[in-house]
């Protein structure tokens, strides 16, 4: 149905309850009516005193807060060594640590390749010493 | 019917108390209808009446000036008789004091009495306890769209975006209400 349908509707049943509209209300008691006004009053006041106290409280913590999260936010953006900026720092960080990662893995496998080679002594990289030992080294001191 | 101005809902949402009081005299009685009408009797429509009124001034610096005023105000009013509506359902039959049919066990001529003064006659009396007999055979759902338009006064528009629903089903919905009702009411008095 259209908008015009249903306001032609809407007008045939505003018609239809005039009736209704004039039969009697419900009474409201003199008593029912002053309680009502005295719990609203009531609540007005409590609402003044709850308001007015905890205000200053909040703006404290609200400031204290504002404060700290602004002095983090400038820690990171004033780094010493130039980086412009904390995702910039913590994308190369991350880096950092992944070919440190890296080269402990490959040193690693290369290790365990080099034992598994007929006539290796085994004590050349037996130490934690990050010193490698080029091939050409190593063929020198297997006498090859 | 005095309408609330912007200055007077402007000094309510600062919660000054004179403007707040004034609001409460001025829609207590439309409220309270409402109320009675929507729930199981009068101790609990005065119950709600007060938390209907501690809710907007707790919530009225909310309320946006484009809406009208009153339709806000019966739309918690309504909010909170239907959650009672709905406690009393999961209750359960023996626990509530509702029918299966959706009547009150309580008379409903007691729901809307009050002691004759000078003003009153005797037909308006008849008329005021045959429309609370009449309304409590009416399903909730009914009940409430007409209470809404008779005590509340709000337009079917406005009551179909209070409730909620499409303007069309409050508009069938009132229609079948009325049907219902006139014919309820019809040989007790002239509808």
């Amino acid at each position: 149905m259209n908008a015009d349908g249903f306001d032609n509707l809407e007008q045939g049943l505003e018609r239809e309850s005039q009736w209704l509209r004039e039969l009697p209300h419900v009474d409201l008691p003199a008593e029912t009516l002053a309680r009502t006004r005295a719990a609203v009053q009531a609540e007005v006041a409590r609402l003044a005193t709850v308001s007015s106290r905890p205000r200053r409280v909040t703006r404290w913590w609200l400031h204290s807060a504002a404060g700290v999260a602004a002095a983090i936010g400038l820690g990171i953006l004033m780094l010493p060594d130039g980086r412009p900026s904390a995702r910039t720092v913590g994308s190369n960080m991350a880096d950092d640590v992944a070919l440190d990662a890296w080269a402990a893995a490959l040193r690693e496998s290369t290790a365990q390749l080099v034992v598994q080679m007929d006539g290796y002594d085994a004590s050349l990289f037996a130490d934690d010493s990050d010193e490698w030992l080029s091939f050409d080294d190593f063929a020198d001191d297997q006498g090859a | 019917m005095a309408l609330v101005n912007a200055d007077l809902l402007d000094r309510a949402r600062r919660r000054e108390p004179a403007a707040l009081d004034l609001l409460v005299q001025m829609y207590s009685r439309r409220v309270f209808g409402l109320l009675v009408r929507m729930t199981n009797g009068r101790d609990q429509a005065e119950e709600l009446l007060q938390e209907t009124f501690l809710r907007m001034v707790r919530t009225i610096d909310t309320y946006q000036h484009s809406d009208r005023f009153e339709p806000w105000l019966f739309r918690i009013a309504a909010n909170l008789a239907r959650d009672v509506r709905r406690r009393r359902r999961r209750r359960g039959p023996e626990l509530s004091l509702a029918a299966e049919d959706g009547t009150s066990f309580e008379d409903p001529a007691l729901l809307d009495t009050r002691g004759p003064g000078p003003a009153d006659g005797i037909v308006s009396e008849e008329r005021r306890q045959a429309l609370a007999r009449g309304l409590q055979k009416l399903s909730p759902d009914q009940r409430e769209i007409l209470a809404l338009r008779h005590e509340g006064d709000l337009s079917f528009r406005e009551i179909a975006d209070l409730l909620n629903i499409p303007l069309g089903t409050a508009l069938a919905r009132a229609h079948r209400a009325l049907q219902k009702l006139k014919v309820e009411m019809m040989g007790e008095v002239d509808v």
